[in-house]
């Protein structure tokens, strides 16, 4: 599903990555760690096709991102659910318009899946803030949001980047609890995260694999975690 | 006919589209301001280029005219009058020769004597308005045929100040063609940088657009859509405004001498109908190029 193979990448001369190979099944759950600046969201960011590697392979869903048209590109964007740290969204629309956003781009129509996307709001806990607009919701609601948009379409892959950077522990529990329901659907979550403990707490749901980024490698963390 | 699709395609399209690029802020009055003043200015430096072109060719057609005055005690003028005629109507190069009536010299001296100054109470110059061939007439030969027929003749060759003029209607009408031609490329730059800052405070929604899968084919639609139909209406309001401008000017003045050649006909506003479509045109080209850079620019 996604194969990660010899990938050396670098910023300004300075390297990210050397040497660094992965394989992900499909309906596995992956945690990435690394200290700040390690290069997770540069992983992410590689593995989303928004960077292309300096130096060996990337494939997702069989093809190489390398290989990919930028048309190319979108359409496999439209089969992973991305969330960044960030959580950007369009913010003259509301909640509700961003979030059925990819709904929109796919060709579908929007009046239709509006009962989906309510519903899946109500799973989020957003239902009551449908019509307000993305400025005005808490850090941990837009993280809420950002999920919601990024698996309106059912994608196979969900790659998180520090999705639970910006918000509490209660809302890092709550926010665990919805990529391991998906997860639980079959799909496959890769996140990135500082938080050793929301790791911990996942691999009490889940079977989780926990990858660390250090010295330019990738490496399978120990058994604490 | 691609730029003629992608432009149908940019105004035409699901109004739905426009809810993805933000339709507030200053930007997008920024570029409809600028599309609108540009416009202004185009369609004004486009009037002063069609006039400066009618100027050359009125000029050119009065000028081709000479005149033919003859002074004669008042019972010999009638007989020395139809002399000049038959030696006009003889003399190759002349299309046409006609006896100017009192009107006619009424209406000649009416700037310097006034309207009601009683020029039939004087002795009055017969006056014979020659109107020549595009082969021309040879005017010395005439001259000394004159002065030895009828030496009270005198010929006034308009020619040999004609090609100054000419010389100088040209360059105005080009000086104006340049105007025109610079204006048009200020405006491009114009509407670029007034399209570029608009892009640049949207940055976020190219990489929102970029991250939840759009097409870059539909994110350039969009943007060149909205920003089309900016364009245009902005384009439109300031042709429409300073056609009304030049449209008005000769109603509020009247008698302005050679000033009352200088007015704009219902045909120049086929040319003035132009600019906002040449306005949107570049705004498609300007705002898929700036778009398409700017996601090449995205990480």
């Amino acid at each position: 599903m996604l194969e990660i193979s010899k990938v050396s990448h670098s910023f300004g001369g300075n390297s990210v990555f050397s040497d660094v190979s992965l394989s992900v099944a499909p309906g596995s759950f992956y945690f990435l760690t690394g200290p700040s600046g390690s290069g997770k969201t540069t992983f992410i960011n590689l593995c989303a096709g928004s960077l292309i590697p300096e130096i060996g392979n990337i494939s997702v869903f069989g093809e190489e991102t390398k290989n990919m048209t930028n048309y190319e590109l979108s359409r496999m964007r439209r089969r992973l659910g991305i969330v960044h740290q960030e959580c950007e969204f369009l913010d003259h629309l509301s909640i509700e318009d961003n979030i059925i956003l990819p709904v929109f781009l796919a060709g579908l129509d929007p009046l239709k899946e509006r009962a989906n996307v309510l519903e899946l709001m109500k799973w989020v806990g957003l239902y009551s803030k449908s019509k307000v607009k993305p400025q005005e919701l808490s850090g941990g609601e837009r993280q809420r949001a950002a999920l919601a948009r990024a698996v309106i379409m059912s994608p196979d892959i969900i790659l998180a980047d520090e999705p639970t950077g910006n918000v509490d522990w209660e809302m890092s529990q709550r926010l665990l609890q919805l990529l391991v329901e998906l997860n639980k659907m079959g799909k496959t979550i890769f996140i990135s995260t500082h938080d050793l403990s929301l790791v911990r707490l996942a691999k009490s749901y889940v079977k989780a694999r926990t990858l660390r980024i250090s010295d330019l490698q990738l490496s399978q963390a120990g058994a604490d975690l | 006919m691609h730029f003629l699709f992608m432009f149908s395609k940019a105004v035409l399209n699901n109004p739905e589209h426009l809810q993805v690029v933000p339709n507030t802020g200053f930007t997008k009055w920024l570029t409809t301001f600028t599309a609108g003043a540009m416009s202004f200015l185009a369609v004004v430096g486009l009037a002063f280029s069609l006039i400066c072109s009618d100027l050359s060719n009125e000029w050119g057609k009065s000028l081709k005219n000479s005149s033919l005055r003859l002074s004669a005690p008042t019972d010999l003028l009638e007989k020395q009058t139809n002399m000049a005629l038959a030696i006009l109507e003889q003399t190759s190069g002349v299309e046409s020769a006609r006896l100017v009536g009192i009107g006619g010299k009424k209406k000649l001296l009416e700037p310097w004597l006034g309207v009601d100054f009683p020029l039939e109470a004087i002795a009055m110059p017969a006056l014979i308005e020659i109107r020549e061939t595009e082969a021309g007439v040879d005017y010395d030969g005439l001259r000394l045929r004159l002065s030895a027929e009828l030496p009270s003749a005198s010929l006034d060759n308009h020619s040999e100040w004609k090609r100054p003029i000419e010389v100088v209607s040209k360059l105005v009408s080009q000086l104006g063609m340049f105007t025109v031609i610079l204006i048009i490329l200020s405006s491009i730059s114009m509407v670029t940088m007034a399209s570029n800052a608009a892009l640049s405070a949207n940055v976020k929604v190219l990489r929102v657009l970029r991250l939840v899968g759009a097409f870059d084919t539909f994110i350039v639609t969009v943007f060149v859509r909205i920003f089309t139909l900016r364009v245009f209406l902005g384009s439109l309001t300031g042709t429409v405004c300073a056609s009304l401008v030049l449209f008005l000017i000769p109603t509020f003045s009247e008698n302005l001498g050679i000033l009352d050649i200088l007015s704009l006909e219902i045909k120049d506003t086929i040319y003035f109908a132009c600019v906002p479509f040449l306005f949107a045109i570049i705004s498609i080209f300007v705002t898929r190029n700036a778009v398409k850079s700017s996601l090449k620019r995205l990480v």
